[in-house]
């Protein structure tokens, strides 16, 4: 009995090791490029992810030893957690940072350069092909370090169906901005809702910037002096303070309850029909006319007035910047996934299923149909060239959009002079970031 | 020798921690890029910003008014639950803990919805009513009184069922006996109930106090501090200083000292556990 149980627990013992074996060699044969991103593939009703499924399926049949594994994270949490885990070790081979922190992952020296990488080979058409100021942006000693994808543009949401019932024109000023939002401001018989001519979300957390941030681009180009020290506490700034104030007590034209609303507040009530104008990213239209409860083709998207009526204010462009971890051991397989995600199929695929602006200057021609019929890219395009700005990577500039809204709860909760309010979150801001 | 890996579990995850925390809180930390010994700098920060020890009282009021609370009503239900059985106690029993068993995120994103905005159902009730709207948090003492009610409402399960849990041990003999000495409903709560659940009342409170004070979910999803921080709780403060400012060396010595007060309520608990002071 015992000959019998030695030999069947040597001949388990055998099994298990060779079995330990094939493992490692086909993990050998095999290898697993970790991706964050805050898109899952696997959810098939929004676009990006769709157009993502459809990107990683076709490269692991082109690559069979490459193992694309996403793994989906909170946006708000994932660039901070990626430079966790870079300071731990363990990050993904592949991650999407913020653009705001983009500057914070090149201190760090979180990010391969791509000269590096596969796109490191590419030809001198190719790169022109990618080459805009998103390529540019964070370039350190001449060394590229990210793709931009998901490109965004802070700008105007508008309902075009109530502009067109009321009459109303785009609006080229910031006075004809408050005119049309006064004039839209009241009760939606058809939807059963108090609606306001022009949506702020003014909490401190999870927001996007307010109307008052483009009006000092507008005036002073930037929100920062050269040392990276706040740039707001002045005559323009209080100007603008004062302005998106009055938009509650004077104009009437936003809800009290601004004070308390997230950026997320304001879309849902958008799309409930509470709001005829917001700010946000151009990159949810497609988002926003899904689960708008009115007519989807009413959401449409315009650029930034001025006070003089002359050009635009500048846009906030963001984006989700894509780069290679600078300690990943499959940077090699790690850059080709990144150089498959911006190839001109790719890019086909997240402009036509995403509904994201295209990153290639080819793809404005092979999906020339598609975005024609869709306005808001030829929009988006427009603002990326005519009026965008980028945030400063020279510098930390992290939280600057809160402490904004913390300068507008100064002034509509605690009665202080906008100035008193700027200077007191500009105070907050240099100390924290110099 | 059996219980070693027991202790090296909680090195691991809790004593290794706690040392490298402080050990961080000695360090410019931005980002989590280890910029050089700072010695106290980060204490020194701490302790001279007026917004940590606004901070603080506010922590303090809320977690003391809404462990008051809780600990209040949870008394009172539990006294009127332990006079009753059958498919109604098991009813209020079942809501009363739902609170507590449901994820607070989701909770606290209930309540938000039902209090919060213009069109908000409280706001709703209020119209129907005939009253004005109220937005509850564009004011201070408005956000704050909810945050605390809000918080409270989460707990009052937890210490119903506690003291439920010590009513159902005392002896219906002392209770009788007690009847037969003369003593009326009153006297019976007084001298014999209430001091014979001193020790889960005590434990309750000591755990609700200690579980509200480190709550940063509830002030996070409803309130997110504002308005004009009038509810940003010390440990929203903390959260910011390192998910939104990435001060990781200032985060981890505010955390150091909260360390040391949390500390204190421990030490307390135990001396309350053990010795049933």
């Amino acid at each position: 009995m015992k000959k019998i149980v030695k030999a069947v627990s040597l001949v388990l013992v055998c099994a298990l090791m060779l079995s330990l074996l094939g493992v490692s060699a086909l993990a050998e044969e095999k290898k697993t490029v970790r991706m964050w991103t805050f898109l899952d593939p696997t959810n098939t009703t929004n676009g990006r992810s769709v157009a993502l499924q459809q990107i990683i399926d076709k490269f692991e049949a082109e690559h069979p030893d490459i193992d694309i594994v996403v793994e989906p994270q909170d946006w708000a949490s994932m660039s901070t957690k990626f430079f966790a885990a870079h300071a731990a070790g363990n990050a993904p081979d592949i991650c999407w940072i913020i653009m705001d922190e983009m500057g914070a992952a090149l201190d760090l020296n979180a990010l391969e350069p791509l000269e590096n990488l596969a796109i490191g080979k590419w030809s001198e058409e190719e790169i022109a092909d990618i080459d805009d100021a998103f390529w540019q942006f964070g370039v350190r000693d001449g060394k590229h370090y990210q793709i931009t994808f998901s490109r965004n543009y802070v700008t105007i949401y508008y309902r075009a169906d109530l502009f067109e019932q009321n009459g109303i024109e785009i609006p080229r000023t910031w006075d004809e901005l408050i005119a049309a939002a006064q004039k839209l401001t009241g009760y939606d018989e058809k939807l059963g809702v108090q609606r306001y001519g022009f949506g702020l979300a003014l909490a401190t957390e999870d927001v996007d910037p307010q109307l008052m941030t483009n009006m000092i681009l507008s005036e002073q180009g930037t929100l920062f002096n050269e040392d990276g020290t706040a740039n707001w506490a002045n005559e323009t700034g209080v100007k603008a303070l004062e302005t998106m104030c009055k938009f509650i007590t004077e104009y009437g034209i936003s809800p009290e309850t601004a004070v308390s609303t997230t950026g997320e507040d304001l879309w849902v009530d958008f799309e409930a029909g509470k709001l005829a104008m917001m700010s946000g990213g151009a990159i949810r239209v497609n988002t926003v006319r899904s689960n708008c409860v009115y007519d989807p083709s009413a959401v449409q998207i315009m650029l930034w007035p001025t006070a003089d009526g002359e050009g635009h204010a500048p846009g906030v462009i963001n984006g989700w910047c894509v780069g290679v971890w600078s300690k990943s051991k499959v940077k090699e397989e790690a850059g080709l996934f990144l150089e498959a995600m911006v190839s001109p199929e790719a890019d086909k695929l997240w402009v036509e299923l995403g509904g994201q602006p295209a990153m290639r200057q080819s793809t404005l021609e092979n999906a020339k149909e598609y975005i024609e019929k869709n306005e808001f890219l030829t929009v988006i395009s427009e603002g990326f060239l005519t009026a965008g700005w980028p945030q400063p990577t020279d510098f930390p500039v992290s939280s600057w959009k809160n402490d904004m809204n913390n300068a507008a709860q100064k002034v509509l909760v605690d009665k202080m002079s906008p100035m008193e309010a700027l200077e007191a979150v500009a105070q907050d801001f240099n100390m924290r970031n110099q | 020798m059996l219980v070693a890996p027991a202790m090296l579990l909680i090195f691991a995850l809790l004593i290794w921690p706690l040392f490298y925390t402080v050990y961080c809180s000695f360090f410019k930390l931005d980002y989590l890029n280890f910029g050089g010994f700072v010695e106290w700098q980060n204490y020194t920060r701490i302790l001279t910003d007026k917004s940590v020890y606004a901070s603080f009282g506010v922590t303090f009021i809320v977690t003391l008014c809404s462990t008051g609370i809780s600990m209040l009503l949870g008394l009172v239900l539990a006294l009127w639950i332990d006079k009753r059985s059958g498919i109604m106690a098991f009813g209020i029993e079942m809501v009363g803990l739902l609170p507590w068993v449901i994820s607070m995120m989701v909770g606290t994103m209930l309540w938000r919805w039902v209090l919060n905005g213009d069109t908000s159902l409280f706001n709703h009730v209020l119209r129907i009513l005939g009253m004005e709207p109220i937005q509850l948090f564009n004011r201070k003492t408005e956000a704050v009184v909810t945050l605390i009610l809000v918080m409270a409402w989460r707990t009052i399960g937890y210490s119903m069922v506690m003291i439920l849990a010590g009513l159902k041990s005392i002896s219906e003999a002392l209770v009788e006996a007690a009847r037969v000495d003369g003593a009326n409903n009153w006297k019976v709560l007084t001298r014999i109930r209430l001091p014979l659940i001193k020790t889960p009342m005590l434990i309750s409170a000591i755990v609700l106090t200690m579980s509200n004070f480190n709550n940063n979910t509830v002030p996070m999803v409803l309130t997110s501090g504002g308005p004009s921080n009038a509810t940003n709780v010390i440990t929203l403060y903390l959260y910011k200083l390192s998910f939104d400012y990435y001060k990781f060396g200032t985060a981890s010595a505010l955390s150091t000292l909260l360390f040391a007060v949390n500390a204190i309520m421990i030490f307390f608990y135990i001396r309350m556990v053990k010795y049933d002071i």
